[in-house]
């Protein structure tokens, strides 16, 4: 060790963090919006704050949180939730705001396949093993254990608390022993509250498309109740994929949650992600109110539901049409073996004549089982960002595999030349072909190439090469305009 | 947005764009870099509501706002550390700030050694490279307050330290009480 005259010098030298670096640009704006959009809503509470003796005032604010159920959700929850990393960390709060476990999710973009669909569908999958409130009983009964006869021990001055570093260890002060004799008749109670199975879902949300006045779009999430003992503890995810002008997302008066790029999503589309826990006392007996309790737990904090607001950079709600609605043409459903009870009009047996057409005959052994054909192209030139339109789909087995293929347009400009799919990389030794990366969690991946004016994907499971090898064998047709595809011949069964 | 809260805004937005790095970097070196996030969040959200008090000198005391933030996280995170770990508390270890790898065992050990006072002094001097008497405004104590904890945190680090640090030009003990009891 150098002999130095000042220790300061020493500790000066091991600065962790010696050159702050500034942030993100992004990150500081994110954040002053979400401060300044709480401060917004403030605006009615802090006015009567400066009017009332700040003493008078709690009176009444912890009545209302405890009347809300959350006992500390206004204080943990005023400066936004951020968004967790992609394929990364999830958060999750308890009604206190306070993180008390950790998860994991991703999220994945593809193209809406659906014939006639436009836009694009949101894959997101969530995974929470476990939270640190509940504990299994086999858990909670040795820590039980363990616990009382610690406590004994202190309390009896038999055990020492450690002192600092270096320093003997030291009795329990009167305040601890206050605290611990409050604790240990209590103990079971706390450990108590039993085992959570967790959250482990995937889900899938489609027709997510950007229009003018509609900043939201696409959302998902759900709840999940677990009960054990006398506690309900339910789990809540949102999920929010935004446009870039939004910088967080309001669910409730005391939670918003901010935005994150993510470059899985395409036109710089953001998400916000959060999941919540909340405890509550749960019926003593499973009456079927109480079942339902625990299908439809109860809005976090005990409110009603509020609709998503989203805000922008500068703190302020972003105008959006509230109900959700879907941009779609026309187009025909046929299947190629109807079942025995068929529906009062049977759908056509063979893909009818229309704008596109994706042929399977090339394919030996190929089975056709259904599909949708637009009838007419439509633009849709109000959207924002690339987007496209199915203007055909088949599902069809082959090799015994069920494949699915699709033609799709640029929804906007359709004949023209479409954008790339997102986060899909040109085929080694197979020029003009794209492939997604493989993602964990899902057993089909979407391979494909431009054709004409539009892109020819096919989303089947197997490697690279048998779904280029499929690519390669289809037939595809494009009408824009005037007279539509020829009809296919007949597809083998 | 009226012209009082425009004012406000562009107030409160220059103060993050000077400040916002040094206070990112204060709270990376003493909490993990997953809360870092938060605590400097909640710690402009705190400035915003009371810009009016922020003075001319805004670091030291958005020093102090980020201290306070950080020992309200740190409250929290022992409570919900697990009720076991909360139970028997008796088990772990005093809360201690992080410190990155690169920190020598030596100085680690003798900065744990200190009381958080003294640590958080010789800190807020050694890497926030403050004064006296912004250190002070950081602490939330006097300036006069802050020199002898300052004092005795050095004397103190250097006894910790061992035998290198014993001809190190330490003053004597001084007799003044510390008057700051934050």
């Amino acid at each position: 060790m150098p002999l130095m005259n000042d220790p300061i010098d020493l500790v000066r030298a091991a600065n962790p963090v010696p050159q702050a670096q500034p942030r993100e640009e992004d990150a500081r704006r994110r954040m002053t919006a979400a401060i300044v959009s709480q401060e917004v809503g403030r605006g009615r509470f802090a006015r009567l704050r400066r009017r009332l003796p700040r003493a008078r005032l709690w009176v009444p604010a912890v009545a209302v949180l405890l009347i809300a159920g959350g006992t500390a959700e206004a204080l943990g929850l005023l400066n936004g939730t951020p968004s967790a990393a992609p394929n990364g960390t999830l958060r999750t709060l308890t009604t206190s705001g306070h993180l008390v476990a950790t998860g994991s999710y991703s999220i994945t973009a593809i193209p809406d396949l659906s014939g006639g669909a436009v836009g694009w569908c949101f894959i997101d999958r969530q995974s929470q093993t476990r939270t640190a409130v509940p504990l299994p009983a086999s858990e909670i009964n040795a820590e039980l254990k363990r616990a009382r006869a610690h406590i004994r021990a202190l309390l009896s001055g038999r055990v020492l608390l450690p002192g600092r570093a270096g320093h003997p260890g030291q009795p329990l002060t009167p305040a601890q022993r206050r605290t611990l004799r409050y604790e240990y008749p209590r103990l079971r109670r706390l450990l108590g509250t039993g085992s959570l199975s967790g959250l482990n879902t995937t889900s899938i949300s489609c027709s997510g498309v950007a229009v003018p006045g509609r900043s939201i779009i696409a959302q998902d999430g759900g709840s999940s109740g677990s009960t054990s003992g006398r506690v309900l503890v339910t789990l809540t995810s949102y999920v929010f994929m935004t446009t870039r002008q939004v910088a967080a997302v309001r669910v409730s008066p005391t939670l918003t949650i901010l935005t994150r790029a993510d470059k899985q999503l395409p036109n710089g589309y953001r998400i916000a992600i959060a999941v919540r826990q909340t405890e509550s006392k749960a019926p003593r007996r499973r009456t079927p109110s109480a079942l339902r309790a625990v299908q439809r737990p109860r809005q976090a904090g005990g409110g009603r539901y509020h609709a998503p607001t989203a805000l922008g950079y500068d703190g302020r709600p972003i105008p959006t049409h509230r109900e959700p609605w879907k941009l779609s043409d026309a187009a025909v459903f046929w299947q190629h073996k109807p079942p025995p009870k068929a529906i009062r009009i049977p759908p056509p047996k063979a893909p009818p004549s229309g704008a596109c057409e994706i042929n399977i005959n090339a394919l030996h052994d190929a089975s056709p089982f259904f599909g949708e054909v637009v009838k007419h192209i439509q633009a849709f030139p109000q959207l924002e960002g690339t987007t496209f339109l199915s203007c055909a789909n088949i599902e069809f087995a082959y090799q015994g595999e069920g494949v699915t293929a699709a033609l799709l347009v640029d929804a906007q400009h359709p004949g023209a030349r479409p954008g790339p799919l997102p986060n899909a990389t040109e085929v080694a030794r197979a020029p003009e072909t794209f492939n997604e990366p493989i993602d964990e969690g899902r057993s089909q991946f979407i391979t494909g190439k431009r054709v004409g004016g539009a892109w020819l994907l096919v989303q089947a499971s197997g490697s690279i090469a048998q779904r280029i090898a499929i690519l390669n064998r289809l037939g595809t047709c494009i009408r824009l305009s005037g007279a539509p595809c020829p009809p296919p011949t007949p597809a083998r069964s | 947005m009226e012209p009082a809260s425009a004012v406000r805004r562009e107030r409160f937005d220059a103060l993050v764009e000077a400040c916002d790095a040094k206070i990112v970097a204060y709270v990376r070196r003493r909490a993990p870099e997953a809360v870092v996030e938060d605590v400097v969040g909640e710690t402009f959200l705190v400035t915003w509501r009371q810009l009016e008090r922020v003075p001319d000198d805004p670091l030291p005391w958005l020093y102090g706002v980020a201290r306070r933030v950080l020992a309200n996280e740190r409250r929290g995170r022992r409570r919900r550390t697990g009720l076991a770990a909360r139970i028997a508390f008796e088990h772990r270890a005093p809360e201690l700030p992080v410190f990155a790898a690169q920190v020598s065992e030596a100085v680690r050990e003798a900065l744990l050694a200190l009381s958080p006072r003294e640590r958080e002094a010789i800190l807020l001097v050694a890497w926030e490279d403050l004064s006296a008497d912004q250190g002070a405004v950081a602490a939330g104590c006097t300036a006069a307050a802050f020199r002898v904890r300052l004092h005795r945190a050095r004397r103190h680090l250097v006894r910790a330290l061992g035998p290198d640090f014993q001809d190190a030009k330490v003053e004597p003990a001084d007799a003044a009480k510390e008057a700051c009891r934050s």
